[in-house]
């Protein structure tokens, strides 16, 4: 009777230190070191960078997301990152706050620029380059349009101007305005 | 494009192509071919424009130029410089460049691009071309440059560099030859199969040269009789042991056989799979112009400066196929061969199948331009209005991609990527078979195009975005690595600094001793029950204890002396008040006057300050709180109403000198009372008046 009470806890025993030995491996060896929706959310971000959500860049606002802050705060992503974000986010869809605005690109008129280098500092993509007392010029290719640039210029020589349709980038649109007249046959 | 072959085609399968079993695809239409408008007539050379418009932009890129404004250039030469992937340009005729702009370009959406204008002079001086008799000599690396140099790129309609494609030479089993030409109208590859037969055959055994594969196959579809003839003329004409492997396949006419995915389908009954490449299964296609081309450039020396251009439509008076300069204005073409418009007449570049109209012929000649359709409203009628989908499925029967129409026009127009992509939007060849057949008279392919360029636009979105996010990581790690580098810089300096300070001070640290000492003596003041402080407590004690007692003692011993002092003092005061009075008594007059006078000088300064005030506040009215200036006002206007007719002004200055006068005797009285008196001066003698005038 006692021997098969003391086989029983002895054989749990073995049991529990069994299992928590292969539950204490597997914490260590598939830990998860920061939350994957983050990421996920990070993603669908446009990673402008603009700031225009009140926190420092895509990343903190996915973060903030996460945590439950509002999904309609990114203006650049516009009504489409809304929407992925409510899906990801298993949330209803909210109005954009904001406007969506068309993309655009910072330009810098140059004969005006006096190489102050705060836009450089100002640049969360570093698409700026140039040197103190150089003129600064913008890499077309790497601005997230952001417009972080333009209000520390003291000479307010920064445009945000559209970017240039090409034939690469042009579009088909069915929606125009069709200039054939039906009454003509 | 990766080289890596995944299904070579295997030697029975290449023995059952050679057996001539040919295969076919899913789908496909037949629609009516208008092809005997141009088939008909040899091309005849198209002639020299007055200006020839050269695009030089490939895929948005723009390339190094080899020549500048007022340059003078002749045929053939080159234009610009070949890079990896870009082909070179080359002038098309001689003149002189001038204007590198960009101008409209033969593209859907009409955009200009980056072009050179040359101004012809008609005299079409080129280059000198070296003919290659012996191309065999030469290693295949030499054979492709020299294709990049001609500027040749698929002539078929992609215009994909053929320099490109034949880079991947090594695994390469079968050659096919797309003479296929299955869209209607367009008849350019079937007249050159026709004139240029032994050229053709030439540029394959320069093909067969370089890629060495075991089989070609030259595919024409069997509404070409003459041209499948000429072909095979040609071919007898060369048997040789190296034409043996070349077979010619006629195919049913069947539209999109044309296609290089179908075509291979037909000729060797395999898909080529999603997203591979047909050399990964060891084929590679050329279009019969581009092989044309190729003949000219390396065994000719000739780069590509025209192609054969179909001009066909009923709008054409002369329909028929040219040899087009690249760079002709349309318009030039449209004059020449007589286009007459008609109401809403269409101008198509390309097949009606998958062409795209443009609007005006301001746009040059491409190398990828094979036809200009002009069709008359009776041959080609508006398309119905856009019903809704009626989900029949027979586009996806037609579909030669095998592809789900109905479920990617749904998807296209929730603009459901993952969607599209799920359904293989991606394999659409834009074939436009789906909307032929459509009862609803949806345009299919036009969602199809308008979705496929915004998926690519969200890809290449997505990608910048990747490389935004790294940029802004890369610069928030960078500048967290500053931040800290400066930190320990700080930490570094401050320790060195300290490390200094006690080697100079002999090993002592003066700041710690300083702190010291002033903790000691602050110390010592808040405790007063120390010992030195006693010590010199009692010293002052001590010492008050002893002057006192000094004093006492000379109280006590000198009392006169003292009391003399004190006298003495008391004298001097005495004296020195005396002597004020008498100084004050002596220069009483000059002193008084001084002071009257100073006096006077401020009375007349107040009087003055005050009659201005008053004058101004009577003469402008512009201080109604002062009682006195509005009585004085009142006053005046009074007057003025009265002596209306008389000799007014002289009056007025007679008040306005009198008044000071007055004011100068009442000015050390208060202020108030001053203006208050003043405005009853004012006023009586405004009264005084009035009563001398009644």
């Amino acid at each position: 009777m006692l021997i098969n009470i003391a086989i029983a806890i002895f054989t749990l025993g073995i049991l529990g230190a069994i299992f928590g030995a292969i539950l204490g491996y597997s914490s260590l060896r598939f830990k998860v070191k920061s939350d994957p929706i983050v990421e996920e959310l990070d993603a669908i971000l446009p990673q402008t960078q603009c700031g225009q959500c009140g926190y420092p860049g895509c990343k903190p606002y996915a973060q903030a997301i996460a945590n439950g802050e509002d999904i309609n705060k990114c203006p650049p992503g516009g009504d489409a990152v809304m929407r992925q974000l409510a899906e990801r986010m298993g949330i209803e869809p909210k109005n954009l706050e904001g406007e969506e605005k068309p993309k655009l690109i910072a330009f810098i008129r140059e004969d005006q620029c006096i190489g102050c280098t705060k836009c450089i500092q100002a640049c969360p993509v570093d698409a700026i380059i140039g040197a103190t007392r150089q003129m600064h010029t913008v890499i077309t290719d790497e601005c997230t349009g952001c417009a972080l640039c333009v209000d520390p210029c003291p000479t307010d020589c920064i445009d945000m101007v559209p970017v240039v349709l090409t034939t690469q980038n042009w579009q088909w649109d069915l929606n125009l305005i069709p200039t054939k007249n039906s009454t003509e046959r | 494009m990766t080289t890596t072959p995944i299904n070579l085609l295997s030697e029975e399968q290449l023995a059952e192509i050679s057996s001539g079993k040919h295969w076919s695809f899913h789908g496909g239409i037949h629609p009516q071919e208008n092809k005997q408008q141009s088939s008909k007539a040899i091309i005849k050379d198209a002639g020299i424009p007055p200006f020839l418009v050269i695009a030089v932009e490939q895929k948005g890129e723009s390339p190094l130029l080899l020549v500048n404004i007022g340059d003078s250039v002749l045929k053939g030469q080159a234009l610009t410089k070949a890079t990896d992937v870009m082909v070179v340009q080359n002038a098309s005729s001689s003149g002189t460049v001038t204007a590198i702009e960009k101008r409209t370009d033969l593209h859907p959406s009409g955009l200009p691009v980056l072009s050179v204008v040359i101004a012809t002079d008609g005299l079409d001086r080129s280059v000198e071309y070296s003919r290659c008799a012996d191309y065999k000599a030469q290693t295949n690396t030499q054979l492709i440059e020299k294709i990049q140099n001609a500027g040749i790129i698929g002539l078929g309609g992609a215009g994909f560099p053929t320099h490109l494609k034949l880079a991947h030479y090594a695994a390469i089993k079968l050659l096919i030859i797309n003479a296929v030409e299955c869209e209607p109208y367009i008849t350019a590859d079937d007249r050159l199969m026709q004139e240029h037969g032994d050229e053709i055959i030439d540029g394959i055994t320069v093909l067969q040269h370089i890629l060495k594969p075991q089989l070609i196959v030259i595919a024409i579809e069997d509404n070409k009789p003459d041209a499948i003839a000429a072909i095979k003329r040609a071919l007898q004409k060369k048997q040789s042991s190296q034409s043996a492997n070349i077979i010619i396949r006629t195919i049913a006419t069947h539209y999109p056989s044309g296609s290089e995915k179908q075509l291979i389908e037909i000729i060797t009954g395999q898909q080529t799979p999603i997203g591979k490449h047909p050399s990964e299964l060891g084929i590679v296609m050329h279009n019969v112009g581009t092989v044309f081309a190729i003949k000219e450039a390396i065994i000719d020396g000739k780069p590509l400066t025209s192609r054969i251009v179909t001009l066909t439509g009923e709008a054409f008076r002369k329909k028929g196929n040219v040899s087009v300069r690249i760079g002709t204005p349309i318009q030039y073409l449209l004059d020449k061969y007589e286009f007459t418009p008609t109401a809403s007449q269409k101008l198509i570049i390309g097949g009606p199948m998958m062409g795209f109209s443009i609007t005006h012929g301001d746009v040059p000649v491409t190398k990828t331009c094979n036809c200009i359709v002009a069709p008359t409203l009776q041959e080609m009628p508006e398309s119905p209005p856009e019903m809704p989908c009626i989900r029949c499925g027979e586009c996806a029967e037609v579909c030669p991609a095998q592809l789900l129409p109905q479920q990617l026009l749904w998807y296209a127009n929730s603009k459901d990527n993952s969607k599209l992509d799920e359904y293989n939007l991606s394999s659409c060849i834009e074939c436009g078979a789906c909307a032929f057949v459509c009862p609803s008279h949806i345009p299919l392919v036009q969602y199809y195009r308008i979705a496929k360029a915004e998926i690519s636009s969200a890809k290449q979105q997505a990608e910048k975005a990747e490389i935004a996010r790294i940029r802004f990581e890369h610069r928030a790690a960078r500048l967290q690595q500053a931040k800290l580098d400066r930190q320990v810089k700080h930490k570094q300096a401050a320790e060195k600094r300290k490390q200094q300070l006690q080697e100079t001070n002999g090993g002592e640290d003066l700041i710690a001793a300083a702190i010291a000492r002033a903790k000691a003596k602050k110390q010592a003041t808040a405790d007063p029950s120390d010992a030195p402080a006693d010590n010199k407590k009692d010293a002052v004690a001590a010492a008050i204890a002893r002057a006192k007692a000094k004093k006492q003692a000379a109280a006590e011993h000198s009392d006169a002396p003292a009391d003399n002092k004190k006298d003495a003092v008391a004298a001097a005061i005495a004296r020195a008040k005396a002597k004020k009075q008498a100084a004050a008594e002596h220069s009483d007059a000059p002193a008084d006057n001084k002071k009257d006078a100073v006096a006077a000088a401020i009375a007349r300064a107040k009087a003055k300050k005050q009659q201005a005030l008053e004058s101004t506040q009577i003469n402008t009215e512009i201080n109604p709180e002062n009682s006195a200036a509005i009585a004085a006002r009142k006053a005046r206007k009074e007057q003025a109403r009265l002596h209306k007719r008389q000799d007014l002004p002289a009056q007025i200055i007679d008040t306005t000198i009198a008044e000071p006068q007055t004011i100068d005797t009442t000015i050390k009285a208060s202020d108030d009372k001053k203006t208050k008196i003043a405005a009853a001066i004012a006023k009586a003698k405004a009264k005084k008046i009035a009563q001398k005038d009644q």
